[in-house]
């Protein structure tokens, strides 16, 4: 049996090992390194290093304030803009873990009661772009396997079958083949004045080797704040739902 | 430093609040992640970028558990209570990653989370690498397994080295609970080791710099 003291110096040692590092990727970060920093980070890999974009900033805060806003609704719920809208600058949205875990994540729930109904979507039809080729289908046709490799951009262009107005948003989910654990995944949106949207999104490394794809769009105001089950369930009234299984190699 | 009032102006959805914040606690949650990955011995840039981002969005949303929680008057500096609660968070998503939704098991049996289950590591007294990786799970263990309360007593107690009784002024503890927290620090960290290792020798002490572990061990 080990000597309490002993393994707690140890580790408290570690500890102040790992802050130092820490330190100086912080001190690196804000463009004021010592001189000592270049000997606490050489065993450092450099892609763990900082480099993070202003772009990534903004996009974050826009994402959090947007979380922050859907548990205040009175406060943040954005205006509904009439008419066509023009095209909307890039939005993300999260990966989000259906995992129960430790970790509570805070996902805030529609009211539909005294909500009026949304106006129905027209129909989209999506192409896709990021795996081995371009896969074309309709929300109704036999879903098709994308190859998928971690780091490799997917892209959706969904196109409506009339103009669209208002906020359109999309939502990519990816779960198993026997449909347990779903995932929410990153994506970046556009939208053009017609209602067209263009989705990115950067396969991440945590995906499942295969599963099944599933693009969600619908209204804003309808989508947003909805849990990953609850969102999978969104009807034709409100919007539609793209499928396709996938296999993922790292 | 942003002070509580900002804090608390980001936390009411600012957005020049929020866009300061971020940017100042940005490289605190990046260093934290890039760090636990780099323990982890595994990780990509994207898995960096999504988890810090995932972090980041966690510490502003997470009410209590988040930068909410953060009172000034506690000792503690706006960036040493964020980047608890980042490691912490962090250290959390991971080990829940590794028992994912998606697979029966770990996803990959050779990962540390193996080690963080029932299983006992046996271990290797001749490596002083095996013994840096041991200290690293027991210390990813500590984080998940302790309170955040705890955490904070485990970096005041043994990694500041503060005295119990400036611990006691700044966060209103009695004296006597401080060292209360000592003692159950201890057994704690001996019932993990325990957990980890089994009935064993202690685990060596290696001081030839952090986490021993060079560039080619881990993959980008």
């Amino acid at each position: 049996m080990s000597r309490p003291d002993l393994t707690i110096d140890d580790l408290a040692q570690f500890a102040r090992e790992d802050a130092a590092v820490q330190a100086a990727m912080e001190r690196r970060a804000k463009g004021a390194p010592t001189p000592d920093d270049d000997l606490l980070l050489e065993e450092v890999p450099d892609f763990l290093l900082p480099s993070s974009s202003p772009l990534e900033t903004a996009q974050l805060v826009a994402s959090i304030q947007e979380r922050l806003g859907a548990e205040r609704p009175s406060e943040f719920t954005p205006s509904t803009t009439p008419g066509r809208t023009a095209s909307k600058p890039r939005r993300m949205t999260w990966l989000l873990s259906a995992s129960a875990g430790v970790v509570a994540l805070a996902a805030a729930v529609l009211l539909w009661v005294g909500a009026p109904p949304p106006e129905k979507l027209a129909h989209y039809t999506v192409q896709v772009e990021g795996s081995q080729r371009g896969e074309r289908a309709a929300s109704h046709e036999q879903p098709v396997v994308l190859r998928l490799r971690s780091g490799s951009e997917l892209r959706f262009a969904l196109r409506p079958e009339t103009d669209v107005d208002g906020e359109i948003r999309a939502r990519l989910f990816a779960r198993r083949s026997d449909g347990s654990g779903t995932v929410e995944l990153l994506i970046r949106q556009e939208q053009s004045a017609a209602g067209a949207l263009r989705v990115e999104s950067t396969v991440p490394s945590t995906l499942p080797e295969s599963g099944e794809l599933v693009l969600v769009v619908g209204r804003a105001e309808t989508l947003r704040g909805l849990s990953a089950s609850a969102t999978l369930d969104v009807t034709e009234r409100s919007g539609q739902a793209f499928r396709w299984r996938f296999e993922h190699s790292l | 430093m942003a002070s509580l009032d900002e804090v608390k102006r980001a936390l009411a959805g600012e957005r020049a609040a929020l866009e300061a914040l971020i940017r100042e606690l940005s490289p605190v949650v990046h260093a934290r992640v890039a760090t636990a990955l780099w323990r982890r011995g595994h990780g990509s840039r994207q898995e960096l970028e999504d988890l810090t981002q995932e972090v980041l969005m966690l510490l502003f949303t997470g009410k209590e558990r988040g930068l909410a929680g953060w009172e000034p008057e506690r000792g503690l500096s706006l960036a040493a209570f964020a980047g608890l609660v980042a490691q912490r968070l962090v250290c959390s998503i991971l080990r829940s990653r590794g028992r994912s939704p998606f697979s029966q098991e770990p996803a990959d049996p050779a990962t540390l989370d193996v080690a963080l289950s029932a299983t006992h590591v046996q271990p290797q007294p001749e490596g002083p690498v095996a013994a840096r990786e041991l200290l690293g799970l027991l210390f990813e263990r500590l984080q998940v397994e302790l309170s955040p309360k705890g955490l904070e007593m485990f970096y005041r107690l043994y990694v500041w080295q503060q005295e119990p009784e400036l611990i006691a002024e700044e966060t209103g503890a009695k004296l006597e609970a401080i060292y209360q927290w000592r003692t159950r620090l201890k057994k704690e960290v001996a019932r993990l080791e325990l957990s980890l290792m089994g009935p064993g020798r202690p685990l060596a002490l290696v001081k030839d710099g952090p986490h021993n572990r060079s560039k080619s061990d881990v993959t980008s």
